[in-house]
């Protein structure tokens, strides 16, 4: 154990290092990531000029659910599905398969350093959010003390809900040989049923229903609403154990994947 | 016990096949044609401890897949293997620290980081103790001269520089048994033999068995007593190098320098041209004949200078692949 810890940490040290050579190409991402809620809290602020409630959202809670929603997902969105597919197909693949070291402990130390950098960039983007529309966004939260640590929780397992799924992505590439089309479809699917272009209770009943089925609601749309205090207590540990059966069957699958990847790998090259 | 045992291995890729064009890819879409690659076909090969062997044979030839088998990164259709006692397939911890693969065409050095960031990476994850770590590190940057090298930016390094840091990257746990995959792909001269003297010196210090690749036919001379010679997923040949020359190169170079012009047609007469100037001429000559011809050439023309050469590896090995059927066929008796 305390072996695991500490090489975790070595790579996660030099992850750190190489993300911020990479700072440049991060905060391109970061800003391609932070048009989306700008556009939507630009049309729900021209919306609301006419209404005071749209189904429970008020204004502050509609402009703070997109600022909210930006920060945990650039936070808990790890994206190692485009090097892990590129590994595999590129052959690289095989200096992990060698190593004492199993992959997938490998790269969620890599992702985690990664994530370093975003903070660095969220904190003058929020400064920049709340120049714009100060008021608005505090007004909407409605944290309680007794869901504090329930929503620490519940971020935590989103980031490694969200790294199994990812991971699954990129370990198709055993199978397929472009899955750079299976990653888009993944996200655009992913951007309506996680809740990224309108909150899930705002969508038709019969889609909102549906998510309560899929893990993308555990990954964003939980913790905003955790951090709106939209649930009671009851109801968000009934949400922290859905999202931890999610994560544990996301778990099994993808170790299973795995497995039988490598044993199709043909460790291309050379 | 030896180090490495393999016992009739075989390795079938499954390989799609498409005709050519659009419409070969339509009909590809609908109805996949398939056939098996036989990469490695049963072959069989023990190594004892402290070996230094290496793997010949051209491209496909089977010599990277069967490497890939000993490292745990193919699963094999067929045969037995053993590694230090392991199956390297089930990629256990245990036989993961005991071995190193080295491909010259890939890299584990971090690029975009100074090499010495991947060495702390591989010290933590190979569980290599501080004190050794310190002492191999210091042992091998001596031996591959990398003082000036090992605190710069990785990308910033010249491929020779680079290459030496990943063998010591790959070394650091100081593996008992190391697989080179071609160690000197793309190197310049001066940086090959850098790294071949290294293997030699890693071998004998250590006692390691290696295991190497190369195109370089100069690698395989100069490091390994013995070969393996792979072709179409067959082994072909296990022996010593000495051997191979020997069995399938019953011939050497004869280079003569004339005072005066010789004809070429007069020539011939002796052994196969190889090459013809007037006065300086290469006669190939079957090794039995060497001294008659030689003697011969002495007493009939007006001889400068006289020059008898053995065939290169290389030439006798690319023969070998070619049919087997060396030059001394060509020669006239």
């Amino acid at each position: 154990m305390l072996k695991s810890l500490r090489k975790l940490r070595a790579v996660f040290l030099a992850s750190w290092q190489e993300s911020l050579i990479y700072r440049a190409e991060s905060l391109v991402w970061f800003i391609g990531e932070a048009i989306i809620p700008l556009i939507m809290i630009a049309l729900w602020l021209a919306a609301y000029r006419n209404v005071d409630r749209v189904g429970e959202y008020t204004v502050q809670d509609m402009v703070n659910y997109y600022v909210m929603f930006l920060v945990l997902s650039n936070l808990l969105t790890p994206h190692l599905e485009w090097n892990t597919g590129g590994f595999i197909r590129s052959g690289a693949f095989s200096a992990h398969l060698v190593r004492p070291f199993p992959y997938q402990l490998w790269q969620l130390a890599v992702e985690v350093a990664f994530k370093g950098v975003r903070v660095v960039f969220l904190v003058p983007m929020l400064l920049l959010f709340f120049l714009l529309f100060g008021q608005e966004m505090l007004g909407g939260f409605a944290l309680r003390w007794e869901i504090a640590p329930i929503l620490l929780a519940s971020m935590v397992l989103s980031f490694l809900l969200n790294y199994c799924l990812k991971l699954c992505l990129g370990l198709l590439a055993f199978w397929v040989g472009q899955t750079e089309g299976i990653i888009e479809s993944y996200a655009v699917v992913t951007m309506f049923l996680a809740g990224s272009i309108i909150p899930l209770d705002l969508m038709p009943a019969v889609v909102e229903r549906m998510t309560h089925f899929l893990p993308w609601r555990y990954l964003y749309f939980f913790p905003v609403q955790l951090l709106q205090g939209r649930l009671d207590l009851a109801a968000a540990l009934a949400g922290l154990a859905i999202q931890a059966a999610w994560l544990l069957l996301c778990y099994l699958f993808v170790q299973w994947v795995f497995a039988a990847g490598v044993r199709r790998y043909g460790a291309y090259g050379g | 016990m030896p180090a490495i045992s393999v016992r009739n291995l075989s390795k079938f890729y499954e390989v799609h096949q498409k005709e050519p064009g659009l419409v070969g890819s339509l009909k590809s879409f609908v109805l996949r044609k398939s056939y098996d690659v036989k990469a490695v076909d049963g072959i069989s090969f023990a190594i004892e401890i402290g070996e230094l062997v290496g793997f010949l044979g051209p491209n496909g030839a089977g010599k990277t897949t069967t490497l890939k088998v000993l490292s745990g990164l193919l699963y094999p259709t067929g045969g037995e293997v053993s590694v230090l006692g392991f199956t390297p397939w089930q990629r256990q911890a245990d036989f993961q620290r005991r071995f190193a693969l080295v491909m010259g065409q890939k890299s584990q050095v971090w690029w975009d980081l100074p090499p010495m960031e991947t060495f702390l990476i591989n010290k933590e994850i190979y569980e290599v103790p501080d004190a050794r770590f310190r002492a191999t590190l210091d042992e091998l940057v001596q031996i591959l001269e990398l003082e000036d090298v090992i605190n710069v930016q990785a990308r910033k390094l010249s491929l020779g520089e680079r290459m030496k840091c990943e063998l010591l990257a790959a070394l650091l746990h100081r593996p008992q048994v190391l697989f080179l995959d071609e160690p000197t792909i793309g190197l310049d001269v001066v940086a090959q033999q850098n790294i071949r003297n290294f293997v030699r010196e890693y071998n004998a210090r250590y006692g390691a068995t290696v295991i190497l690749t190369s195109h370089y036919m100069r690698d395989v001379e100069a490091l390994c007593d013995r070969v393996l010679i792979i072709d179409r997923g067959h082994l072909v040949f296990d022996g010593d190098l000495d051997t191979v020359v020997r069995r399938y190169a019953d011939y050497k170079f004869l280079t003569v320098t004339f005072e005066t012009p010789v004809a070429e047609a007069a020539l011939a007469e002796f052994g196969a041209v190889v090459s013809y100037r007037p006065r300086t001429t290469t006669l190939r000559i079957a090794r039995d004949v060497v001294p008659q011809v030689s003697a011969q050439l002495l007493q009939d023309y007006p001889v400068l200078d006289l020059n008898i050469v053995e065939p290169e590896v290389d030439e006798v090995v690319r023969q070998f692949f070619s049919g087997g059927q060396p030059a001394h066929a060509e020669v006239a008796s």
